[in-house]
């Protein structure tokens, strides 16, 4: 069908949630796809995985909103396109009902997460449109030039981000200095003046 | 660590990458906890060139030990405390490889690693077709831009770590200013209050042992 970028992921409890994080710009597309396997001791081989075997994908913005929260089946697909730039977060974990994974069983998961133009499927759209082998590259390239555009504009975003917490830490470290050195010349003066006060009271001085 | 509320059964949960057609290279942003260890598998055929590199975004001495093996579990690469790298093999066996990130090393640090994994090269735009003939100048110029704009792509993402490196960095800088300043301040005030009051107790106990030697 299509490139195939697919993605590796550890051995983790059943109930175990596993998250991936994606740092995207506004306005791209991402699309993701897993398919579930299951160990058979018998063969000593994955096999694909029975039904009722699902997972759960909870896909949470940068503001940690949940914008997908979905149960799939064994083989699942989910698309989700960004509307706030930033670090978004996916997370599946397996949900079975039934009691298909015995102890000490093995199941693995394929994941595929596509960004941006690597969503698009070339071949589909030259025949949709109807382009020509030049046609289909130059279309390849406007792409690529169009995601690189839109992190760029996120690169901008993100370092007035930045810029704004070091000049917030400037401010504090100031305001801070001069605070502290205010309160160590006041004590130090409350301070000299309670102790002749009270000498003064002992008779002392 | 188990999250969910079903007890009795312990599944692993193999996660793996599967070879499709051509090629493939795959990109993964993940949080590494501490005292953690994360694998990989990758289905390989014999004689492909590939790529692993991974660079830790975030968490203390931004650091991670990496280890890459073959199907047989020969050790291919393996490094500790390393902040970022980039290593190129060609896969001398078929099989399903591992790599693996630990954090084992942290004791209360979670580190979030990213790691770009490629495997062959791109597939090619049209797949059913046999290249007979040689590609036209018009098409040679596209493809090379394509490399080059996949370069800057790749440049861009490595930019873009730094900078969330250096952002969160930053981030905590100026959480520890302000708590920092706000606990010297107090301790400061605590300090010169509980000095007066010592030094008027040392005062309290002379005066009373005069006065009793005095009469």
């Amino acid at each position: 069908l299509h490139s195939c970028v697919f993605k590796n992921v550890s051995s983790i409890s059943k109930t175990e949630k596993k998250c991936f994080i994606e740092e995207i710009p506004d306005e791209t597309m991402v699309i993701g796809k897993y398919r579930t396997q299951l160990w058979d001791k018998q063969t000593g081989s994955f096999l694909p995985a029975t039904p009722g075997l699902g997972m759960h994908v909870e896909i949470k913005d940068p503001d940690t909103k949940i914008i997908l929260s979905r149960q799939y089946g064994s083989d699942g697909r989910f698309t989700f396109t960004s509307h706030t730039p930033g670090e978004h977060q996916i997370c599946l974990h397996s949900n079975s009902t039934k009691m298909a994974l015995f102890a000490g069983g093995k199941l693995r998961v394929h994941l595929d997460i596509q960004v941006g133009e690597h969503t698009n499927n070339y071949p589909e759209i030259a025949a949709k449109d109807k382009l020509t082998e030049l046609q289909l590259r130059a279309r390849q390239l406007l792409d690529q030039v169009e995601q690189i555009q839109k992190e760029q504009n996120y690169q901008r975003y993100r370092e007035e981000r930045f810029r704004m917490t070091s000049e917030s830490t400037n401010q504090r470290v100031l305001w801070w200095s001069i605070a502290q050195t205010v309160i160590l010349i006041i004590t130090g003066i409350w301070q000299m003046k309670h102790l002749k006060s009270f000498f003064e009271a002992k008779k002392l001085v | 660590r188990l999250l969910g509320l079903i007890p009795e059964v312990l599944v692993q949960v193999l996660w793996a990458h599967l070879l499709c057609g051509w090629a493939f290279g795959s990109e993964l942003t993940f949080e590494l906890p501490d005292n953690a260890k994360q694998c990989f598998y990758e289905d390989i055929t014999i004689g492909t060139k590939c790529t692993l590199e991974f660079q830790v975004v975030t968490g203390g001495h931004y650091d991670v030990d990496c280890r890459l093996e073959d199907a047989d579990g020969t050790v291919l690469y393996k490094e500790m405390k390393k902040q970022y790298d980039s290593f190129t093999f060609t896969a001398a066996k078929n099989g399903t490889y591992k790599f693996c990130f630990s954090n084992e090393f942290s004791t209360f640090t979670h580190k979030t690693v990213y790691f770009d994994f490629q495997v062959g090269e791109d597939p090619p735009l049209f797949p059913n077709e046999n290249r007979v003939t040689a590609l036209t100048q018009m098409e040679s110029a596209c493809v090379s831009i394509h490399e080059a704009l996949k370069s800057v792509i790749d440049y861009q993402t490595h930019f873009r770590l730094r900078e969330a490196q250096g952002r969160s960095r930053a981030e905590d800088l100026n959480t520890r200013v302000a708590f920092w300043s706000i606990g010297e301040a107090f301790i400061l005030l605590v300090v010169s209050v509980s000095q007066v009051v010592l030094l008027r107790s040392f005062f309290s106990d002379r005066k009373t042992t005069t006065t009793r030697v005095g009469s």
